[in-house]
């Protein structure tokens, strides 16, 4: 059986798609898959999955159950049904990393702190305010105040040798700050990884009310800032899991739910 | 006099389809008795009267009994905002007169009145809101902001201003809450009603308080029924319906209209308890809501909970208006109202000491979790927050969600994360078992 996950994200949509197998323990991960949601979520979300079932000769009515997920999440007109985005990367992470407790997520307008019960369950969380703060719409617009590709921002950051402290974490203030450290002659390594380690205070303060318990993972698309993540490994104190793919970790925490709900209604049906 | 008017059944479905509950019939009335308080104010002047305004504290009363029409400013921005008016008044606040957007926002509002009255742009504001400019301001002050807002408008329109220092800090025994009470008291007789008086021009009528005394008993007690029925699953009413009838208690005060209100409500909320009809169809989550009715966003709140199962049924916020009013006494008013303010409502309500109440409604209640509202523009609320999130959380097992938002400035408020922390939270109840 398959199912698949849908994760409607603000700026990128993600898709999992399951093989759910009676005889196997675990659900086989088929396939996952990233494009740009754009402005039209429902268009996107449509595209996406397509191209997502296309790329492994599936159509639709291969599909048992989607599950959508992420901002957009209402907007997935193809779903059978959804679940808040936090759920689902507790779920996905969860699924990835059996034995941990905390997740760090950083996706394009949200950051998040995530409490894991043992089961893959929300503890607890925490997440920022109306605000793109320690965000990864935050690192795009700090690089491109550097002139500097989003995706090298994290290996720069580690050839850092002096500390810049960046002192605003407001979108817009911290890229006036960082024009101005630029005129001063500040090295370009040096802010960026004072940049980093602004997000990684931040998150912190997060991570610190929800209560951190090891093991601790990272999911989103800033995961894949390896100065992000060791940034934030220097505030922990403890190093970090981080998946192969992190930004689908929601969508496949979706796919999961997905796979659960059809077990559930089967087992329903059964009368079990 | 005022006027409770009827609903029709048009309207009626549009306020349930509103919130998608099934509101207490009884409450949609509240809108017509709101409109017939403002419309008492407006009317005002042509009819001779002068008006007062009165700024927090024991509410309207004492003005309202010598003959003076009296504006709330806790009911000024919250009609503003629940019937959506709010844009003008708190535009002619930022831009016109400065205020940071992070200013008390119900100050922002009502120094927007003044402001318009002042500066000739009155026209600015709808024909509602233009309530007249004060002849004497009273307050008994919670905050500081309170106090600062009647300063600044009587300064600003050069009437007296009385403020009552109605502040139970330091008091532990009950001897030093009596005492303070009396502190209290003395204040009223010896400072509010020789101004109402001066201002007036006549006598104080001690005997039209006795009268109002007695019916803002009458209502209360009728108000704590309600609260009673609410324990019952599923609940007759939710809490945003007790926040919309707050106003029968300390705006409209004191009224025989507002004992007619809440008889019809207790009778509806009786009915719906022997029938088990909810306010909304499955009752799944029974939601601790801490903070003011968000009139900003009330519906959305509702529409983000509702359909999933949960209702707030309980807050602090409620426990601030006479919650004990078999204290009430007509026949001593001036020290009843004063020991009730002093010994329940600050302790009820306030942060320091309001985390016992809390633990009480939560176990009373039977709450399986708490929204929070952090309120940018008003820090009272939100100090001690955490610790109540601990303490459920410790005690009950129960999770709290910390929510941003504003009881008037849609500004602060960001629905879609709303809603995505909401269905989290739902989901977090779940996970831990807690549901109904």
């Amino acid at each position: 059986m398959i199912v698949a996950g849908v994760d409607v994200g603000s700026l990128y949509t993600k898709t999992a798609i399951l093989e759910v197998n009676d005889s196997a323990r675990q659900p086989k991960i088929v396939g996952q898959y990233v494009s740009r949601s754009g402005a039209l979520y429902k268009a996107a979300a449509c595209r996406a999955f397509e191209q997502a079932l296309a790329m492994h000769g599936l159509n639709r009515d291969d599909v048992a159950h989607v599950v959508s997920t992420g901002y957009g999440r209402y907007q997935v007109s193809f779903s059978d049904s959804h679940i808040s985005e936090i759920s689902a990367h507790a779920r996905g992470a969860k699924f990835l990393f059996p034995d941990i407790l905390t997740l760090i997520d950083i996706g394009g307008q949200d950051s998040r702190a995530i409490r894991i019960d043992d089961f893959g369950g929300v503890a607890d969380f925490a997440m920022n305010d109306k605000c793109a703060a320690g965000t990864g719409r935050f690192l795009e617009v700090m690089a491109q105040g550097l002139e500097v590709e989003l995706g090298q921002l994290g290996e720069l950051s580690l050839r850092s040798t002096r500390d810049v402290q960046i002192s605003s974490v407001c979108t817009v203030f911290a890229e006036s700050e960082v024009i101005s450290l630029l005129s001063e002659g500040c090295d370009r390594v040096d802010i960026i990884s004072g940049i980093h380690r602004a997000i990684a205070d931040r998150m912190m303060g997060m991570a610190r009310r929800i209560g951190i318990k090891e093991r601790v993972a990272m999911s989103g698309g800033v995961a894949k800032n390896i100065g992000m993540v060791r940034a934030l490994e220097r505030r922990l104190g403890t190093q970090m899991l981080v998946a192969h793919e992190p930004q689908t970790i929601g969508a496949l925490g979706a796919a999961l739910t997905a796979s659960r709900r059809v077990q559930k209604a089967a087992r329903e049906e059964a009368g079990v | 006099m005022l006027s409770l008017g009827t609903v029709t059944p048009e309207e009626l479905a549009k306020a349930r389809q509103r919130v998608q509950a099934n509101t207490p019939a009884a409450v949609v009335r509240m809108g017509k008795l709101v409109d017939s308080y403002w419309a008492e104010l407006r009317r005002a002047p042509a009819e001779g009267k002068k008006v007062a305004w009165h700024v927090a504290g024991p509410g309207t009363i004492f003005t309202v009994a010598a003959g003076m029409p009296t504006l709330l400013h806790a009911a000024y921005a919250p009609y503003c905002t629940a019937r959506r008016w709010e844009e003008a008044p708190l535009q002619l606040a930022n831009e016109d007169i400065g205020f940071l957007p992070d200013t008390c926002s119900y100050i922002r509002v009502q120094m927007a009145l003044l402001e318009a009255w002042e500066t000739g742009q009155i026209e600015r504001l709808r024909s509602e809101l233009r309530i007249p400019k004060p002849e004497l301001v009273t307050c008994g002050r919670h905050c500081t902001e309170h106090s600062t807002l009647a300063e600044m408008a009587a300064r600003r329109v050069g009437c007296p201003v009385v403020v009552l220092d109605f502040s139970s800090q330091g008091c532990v025994t009950e001897a030093d809450f009596r005492q303070r009470a009396r502190y209290c008291e003395r204040q009223m007789r010896e400072e509010l009603v020789p101004a109402i008086e001066r201002v007036s021009g006549r006598p104080y009528d001690y005997a039209k308080l006795s009268e109002m005394v007695s019916y803002l008993k009458q209502t209360a007690l009728l108000r704590d029924e309600v609260l009673e029925l609410m324990k019952n699953r599923p609940s007759p009413c939710g809490m945003f319906d007790l926040g919309i009838s707050v106003g029968a208690l300390i705006a409209e005060m004191g009224r025989p209209e507002t004992v007619e209100y809440y008889r019809e409500f207790y009778e509806e909320c009786r009915d719906r308890v022997a029938k088990g009809i909810g306010v909304i169809p499955k009752e799944k989550y029974r939601i601790y809501w801490d903070g003011y009715s968000t009139w900003s966003v009330l519906g959305t709140v509702m529409r983000a909970l509702s359909p999933r199962g949960g209702i707030p049924i309980m807050g602090r916020y409620l426990w601030g208006f006479y919650p004990h009013p078999e204290e009430l006494d007509p026949d001593d008013p001036f020290y009843s109202i004063a020991y009730s303010m002093i010994r329940h409502t600050a302790t009820k309500i306030f942060p320091q000491t309001a985390k016992d109440t809390v633990m009480e409604l939560i176990n009373d209640y039977q709450i399986n979790g708490l929204i929070m509202l952090s309120f940018l523009t008003c820090r009272m609320w939100n100090v001690g927050q955490p610790e109540i999130a601990e303490m459920a959380e410790r005690r009950f097992g129960i999770p709290s969600l910390i929510v941003p938002a504003d009881v008037v400035d849609r500004t602060h408020f960001n629905e879609a994360q709303f809603n995505m922390r909401v269905e989290a939270f739902l989901e977090m109840i779940d996970a831990r078992g807690k549901t109904f």
